[in-house]
């Protein structure tokens, strides 16, 4: 049975604790719970115990490589959101999962911590939000179960959302239509949306969900 | 003379375990060196350089750079050069503990 509470949690698996002591001092006034863990084996270990929101691992570790690691998440739990850590010379292997969509993010070693990186873990919380609201929204079948209740979930972490099917805009927020150059966004959702930088989940393939 | 080396004030409790630390590895080179294991230099050239820079500690971090590409050429000479450079650094190191952002 896997431990559960309300707050959001964030996995960092690297096999030095030096950094991992340096991760937790820098992020101390984060809002999620920061959980560790020195080789692939425990983190795991700890997946299988607790809800994790986001993995964020070291690629070169002995025994058993972040590589290795995601390559087991990635069929025990496909939606977990993930983000690597590494240096440049992973970086053809690192390009390639992230062009297969397994991973969220990358982050070049040495990390330093800033707010930009700070950022980029709350945005990952975010997607790791829309994911799970995602998926509730998709039955057995693979077919949405409502729009209203996709824009219902959706509604509450993201002001900015649009449903898109088939390259058309099927609902939007009303934060959309004040935000964004309406015309253009209409002859054109797909590449306005990712041109702008918001965030895409396929909620099956005809249909997408873009927020920000 | 002193290498002044800037460290953000957050880090300051886990600097002297940092320290500990990196005298451990610079013994761990010199013994991989005698032993010309150019693997295991390789290996904790990299730790250096990747633990060096995450803590601000520029010069320390090129050297454990610098070291990982002289192991994987087997240059002998740039690792001495090296070794003896970081026995230097850590003698003559002075941290700054500063607030950042």
């Amino acid at each position: 049975m896997k431990r559960w509470n309300k707050m959001n949690r964030v996995l960092f698996v690297d096999d030095k604790e030096e950094l991992l002591a340096l991760i937790d001092k820098k992020l101390k006034d984060e809002e999620y719970e920061k959980v560790f863990a020195t080789s692939a084996q425990e983190a795991l270990k700890i997946l299988d115990e607790q809800e994790i929101d986001v993995l964020i691992t070291d690629m070169l570790m002995p025994d058993v490589s972040g590589m290795q690691l995601l390559q087991v998440v990635n069929e025990k739990q496909p939606n977990l959101v993930k983000i690597v850590l590494s240096g440049h010379a992973q970086v053809p292997v690192i390009i390639k999962a992230i062009n297969e969509g397994k991973i969220y993010k990358y982050i070049s070693k040495p990390w330093r911590i800033n707010e930009e990186s700070k950022q980029l873990i709350r945005d990952a919380l975010k997607h790791a939000k829309a994911l799970k609201a995602a998926c509730s929204c998709i039955n057995e079948q693979g077919l949405m179960i409502s729009f209203e209740t996709v824009e219902t979930l959706i509604g509450q972490f993201a002001s900015q959302f649009a449903i898109v099917e088939a390259n058309k805009m099927v609902r939007f927020s009303e934060k959309l239509t004040q935000c964004c150059d309406m015309t253009q966004l209409m002859e054109n959702p797909n590449n306005y949306f990712v041109n702008h930088g918001y965030q895409y989940i396929a909620l099956n393939p005809q249909v997408s969900l873009y927020y920000l | 003379m002193y290498d002044e080396v800037r460290v953000d004030c957050d880090l300051e409790e886990l600097i002297p375990t940092f320290l500990t630390n990196r005298k451990q590895d610079i013994e761990n080179i010199k013994r991989a060196f005698h032993k010309h294991d150019w693997e295991q230099l390789t290996f904790i050239g990299h730790g250096l350089k990747g633990t060096a820079y995450s803590y601000q500690f520029e010069h320390m971090g090129n050297l454990g750079k610098r070291i990982e590409f002289a192991a994987k050429e087997t240059n002998a000479q740039e690792i001495q050069r090296c070794i003896t450079e970081l026995d230097r650094h850590m003698n003559a190191l002075n941290i700054i503990y500063e607030e950042v952002e």
